[in-house]
């Protein structure tokens, strides 16, 4: 392991930080260190090949990309599933959310929002600024750069949304955007997600009492349940349901805990499938480990489904996986399922 | 045949539910119990859970996220809960009353009742820290509508781990048979 080298002792002059490919600080045995490696003179060329695909097809600046998702959608799913080349990462992903469009309708509008306005969530944001990826370059200094555009985004959103306003979580979805587009890029992203500029909005997960999140776990639960019926029992007589595990994945889409590379390749197909894929990868991550998660007692599950093994996390492994298990119907039947059974009204809160 | 020896043997189970207002300092707590060691911790995204082992008892702590959106959320975990850990921020005198509110608010719920109570006045090691007795009062402790319920403010600082098993210890003591 070359990342050894460091010694954190030591005084003197600056010893340059060994960070991976994506600008994280290299840990000592860190897991993902053998996915994150240099890659190899084959994959090199394979990278190549498909940068000049991807050029090729959204045309310059990406403007034949309408004309090539109404004309191929198929190729494009395709490719996107495959990984988006990381040069060209913060273009597509903006192509594909719709977040371009919003920002050339809007000029002015986000310097509007960082500059003269002002958030009642500002206090809650600083305190969480300095813990949101400190362990990548661009957000380890304290005010800078990194933690300053980071600020502005959070805020200027809390003051164009103030029924959502700032909610833990949502540092790690702007955080991961801005190390793939300016501010004000990362800024339209963000409304296009949680306004629903294309898929379902987000915006029901960061209001108050998470009403999406809530949602999104009976689904989750229950599709557990009807794909691993072995583990769902196993879950029930441990006591573990998926607001134990599962709500980080939703409320970050895996930004939270996850290998970078891994929560990369989640979002080229988060931003264009939709929240589908976050409950495909759940699944497909307890399926892989299956046969060691129906083994263990619930102390011993609390932390399996917190820590999966470096292999479960490979993408080549696990999307494929993720992408064989159909759920599109059965989360709509779900929602209606549930949906009614709120319609009746719940035992009431108790008042103090 | 585990659950006869254990009840032999006196080793007991105790579920806690952690909580406070954001940034008070609660996944430190957590991660120093388990491990004793510090740790840099990120805003809780859902909630941590971890079983600390204490002399014959077996602690599972519940850490659960701070800020207020998520808050309502504190409801689900209030069933089967023992105790209560309410953590503070010695430092942060600006949202002692927010945190005496949501205190308040969460030990009067019909399922915390029975719960007995510990705060971790955590942070001490910050010079303008409150001390205990400070934030005994400012949570409004004394005042006579808990003169039933069992309580206990413990200064403690999560990065060093000074009070926390003391912390437990009350709690063990203390436990409701």
């Amino acid at each position: 392991m070359e990342s050894k080298v460091v010694d954190e002792n030591e005084e003197g002059p600056v010893v340059p930080m060994r960070v991976d490919r994506f600008g994280f600080v290299k840990q000592e045995h860190s897991p993902t260190e053998g996915l994150a490696r240099s890659r190899s003179v084959f994959e090199y060329q394979r990278d190549e090949r498909r940068i000049r695909k991807w050029r090729k097809m959204i045309g310059v600046g990406g403007s034949d990309w309408k004309q090539c998702v109404r004309r191929k959608p198929h190729v494009v799913k395709r490719r996107i599933r495959k990984g988006i080349p990381d040069c060209l990462r913060g273009l597509i992903w903006q192509l594909i959310s719709g977040s371009r469009d919003l920002l050339l309708l809007n000029p002015g509008v986000y310097e509007q929002l960082v500059i003269y306005e002002t958030s009642a969530s500002e206090l809650d944001i600083i305190r969480d600024i300095s813990r949101t990826f400190p362990s990548h370059v661009f957000f380890q200094q304290r005010h800078g750069p990194g933690q300053r555009s980071l600020y502005n985004v959070l805020k200027a959103y809390s003051v164009f949304d103030r029924d959502v306003g700032y909610v833990q979580g949502m540092g790690f979805v702007a955080g991961l955007l801005l190390l793939y587009m300016s501010e004000e890029d990362a800024f339209w992203l963000l409304v296009a997600l949680l306004k629903g500029a294309v898929h379902t909005p987000m915006e029901g997960m960061y209001l108050v009492g998470l009403p999406l999140v809530q949602q999104y776990l009976f689904q989750f639960d229950r599709l557990v349940k009807e794909h691993m019926p072995k583990l769902g029992e196993h879950f029930a007589q441990e006591m573990i349901n998926p607001s134990m595990y599962a709500s980080q994945w939703f409320i970050t889409v895996f930004s939270y805990s996850f290998p970078f590379h891994l929560a990369l390749r989640i979002w080229d197909v988060f931003l264009f499938e939709g929240v589908k894929v976050v409950f495909k990868v759940g699944l497909a991550l307890l399926k892989y480990c299956h046969d060691d998660l129906v083994k263990l007692p619930f102390e011993k599950l609390i932390h399996a489904l917190r820590n999966f093994p470096e292999d479960a996390m490979n993408p080549d492994i696990l999307l494929p996986m993720a992408f064989s298990i159909k759920v599109s119907k059965h989360l709509e039947e779900l929602k209606q399922e549930y949906d009614q059974q709120r319609e009746k009204p719940p035992a009431s809160p108790v008042k103090q | 045949m585990g659950k006869i020896l254990s009840k032999i043997f006196g080793n007991r189970e105790m579920r806690i539910l952690m909580i406070g207002l954001d940034s008070a300092g609660k996944t430190t707590i957590l991660y120093n119990l388990k491990s004793g060691k510090s740790m840099h911790t990120n805003p809780t995204v859902g909630f941590n859970v971890e079983i600390v082992k204490y002399k014959n008892v077996k602690f599972s702590v519940w850490d659960v996220g701070g800020q207020d959106k998520i808050r309502p959320l504190w409801r689900h975990y209030f069933a089967g809960t023992h105790a209560l850990i309410f953590v503070i921020d010695s430092s942060d005198r600006e949202r002692i009353i927010e945190a005496r509110q949501e205190l308040h608010r969460v030990i009067n719920d019909r399922e915390m009742k029975e719960v007995i109570i510990l705060v971790f006045a955590n942070k001490q090691d910050l010079n303008n820290a409150m001390d205990p007795l400070e934030i005994q009062e400012k949570l409004g402790l004394s005042s006579s509508g808990l003169k039933h319920r069992s309580w206990h403010v413990q200064p403690s600082c999560a990065t060093t781990g000074d009070g926390l098993f003391d912390g437990l210890q009350w709690l063990m003591s203390n436990q409701k048979q």
